[in-house]
């Protein structure tokens, strides 16, 4: 869980460094959407990779449910929880919820295989840049990505930190300071995600 | 004051169970136990009103230290106090007119016996499983021969504080023993008298933790928070450790 889990935060940090490009203008996002093209053996290497990674965590974290559920047969009439969080509590739920949107994401950018708008070229290369800012100019679109975003955000508030522990370092006098990074990397990544697309849809970065 | 328990009562370990309400008189200077025993004195007077009997419920030295009172208290386990056992919690947390629910710990690994009887001989079976030393009898050591460092010494001492009640399990959302077995792993690894076994226990005991049904570790942090003894989280950290550091040795 935290092996698979510390590798995917690892993508996604890159992810969204990638995404906070398209305050740099046209050229800058498509001459980096082209460079991530051009990479071929490499870049087909990674995507396994990931693959990889996201089936094990996806499998592993089904088994734990699993176990997890099976472990209290009978549920309490009365439960009061004192120290978890709610975004804790759902981590599956908030799981699925990513697993079914990174399903969308890829049949959204990387098959464009949903009635959006159309990619075209530009300067030779492919524009990304001008499909990106005119689909997140669709609210409906938007929302969508805004709600996954939501989700991303509440499973790495607690993911990160879990798998701190789950690795033994958060302990003692790194206890305190790792149990910030987790909620921090959590907004960090959610705010971070979500304010490319929110600045196509408020038009602040237009074609 | 009048306190009104819903109580579970079940027969058997395969009987069907529920909560039963009863109202009962007690003083603020009671224990919670000691509210039962009362309560149990009023259903054995009252056959014939109360068919079902006394209500079944765990307890031994009743000063905090056994391990053996269990029972989740309006979905704690032990009740509401920090750092209190069940027999160390009194009717002065409470106030006149209170309805208390009181079921029995819930888990896959700790059956229900009867009411609030649960059996908790899985914890017994990881202890043996590597929950001890091999050493030579004969005299006791002198004081002071075998030099421990302070802080180890210090973390060791908090590990061993746990009486094994099955607290942690109990208010686990996912009915986890890793606090457990992670104090009781780290508690033996941070003495030198524990060092010989070190990389067999913590693979025998989490295997056995395994085989009896308890669930995974993922971080809730329920366990801690109502831990009489105050073990802290970091022992489930320090159980993973210790599992990484036996990998890599008996990979060797």
């Amino acid at each position: 869980m935290a092996l698979t889990g510390l590798g995917l935060v690892g993508f996604l940090v890159g992810h969204m460094a990638g995404h906070l490009q398209i305050f740099a203008g046209k050229e800058a996002y498509n001459a980096y959407a082209a460079f991530l093209q051009s990479l071929g053996g490499a870049l087909w290497l990674a995507r396994a990779g990931l693959l990889g990674l996201l089936v094990a965590h996806v499998m592993s974290a089904i088994k734990l449910n699993a176990r997890n559920q099976e472990a209290r047969p009978q549920a309490y009439a009365v439960k009061t929880n004192k120290a978890t969080t709610p975004y804790a509590l759902s981590m599956i739920y908030s799981g699925y919820t990513i697993l079914a949107f990174v399903v969308f994401h890829i049949a959204h950018f990387t098959l464009g295989a949903l009635p959006t708008t159309e990619m075209t070229e530009s300067g030779g290369v492919r524009d990304v840049y001008t499909a990106y800012v005119l689909d997140f100019q669709n609210p409906l679109l938007f929302a969508l990505y805004a709600a996954a975003m939501v989700g991303i955000s509440m499973h790495l508030a607690h993911a990160v930190s879990s798998t701190f522990r789950t690795l033994g370092v958060m302990r003692g006098k790194y206890r305190e300071p790792l149990s910030k990074v987790g909620p921090l990397v959590g907004i960090a990544t959610g705010v971070g995600f979500i304010i490319p697309p929110l600045a196509c849809l408020l038009r602040i970065v237009s074609v | 004051m009048k306190i009104k328990l819903n109580v579970w009562r079940q027969a058997g370990p395969n009987a069907t169970g529920g909560l039963k309400s009863y109202d009962i008189e007690v003083t603020e200077h009671m224990s919670f136990l000691e509210m039962f025993d009362v309560l149990n004195e009023q259903l054995l007077r009252n056959p014939d009103k109360h068919p079902e009997g006394p209500v079944a419920f765990d307890h031994d030295c009743r000063e905090g230290i056994c391990g053996m009172c269990s029972m989740v208290i309006d979905g704690v386990p032990h009740g509401p106090n920090k750092a209190t056992t069940t027999c160390q919690l009194h009717m002065r947390s409470y106030k006149d007119g209170d309805e208390i629910t009181v079921e029995p710990f819930r888990a896959k690994a700790f059956p229900v016996l009867r009411d609030l009887v649960v059996d908790r001989s899985s914890f017994d079976r990881i202890q043996h499983a590597g929950g001890y030393i091999s050493v030579r009898t004969g005299a006791a050591p002198d004081a002071n021969a075998l030099p421990i460092g302070k802080a180890d010494a210090d973390e060791a001492f908090d590990y061993a504080a746990c009486i094994g009640c099955g607290a942690c399990v109990a208010a686990c959302p996912n009915a986890s023993a890793m606090l457990f077995v992670g104090a009781k792993v780290s508690h033996l690894a941070k003495v030198p008298q524990g060092q010989v076994e070190r990389v067999g226990r913590v693979t025998r005991m989490v295997d056995v933790m395994d085989a009896e049904g308890f669930g995974g570790c993922t971080n809730h942090g329920e366990c801690e928070a109502a831990c009489p003894k105050e073990i802290s989280l970091d022992a489930i950290a320090m159980l993973n450790t210790e599992l990484a550091r036996a990998a890599v040795a008996s990979a060797k």
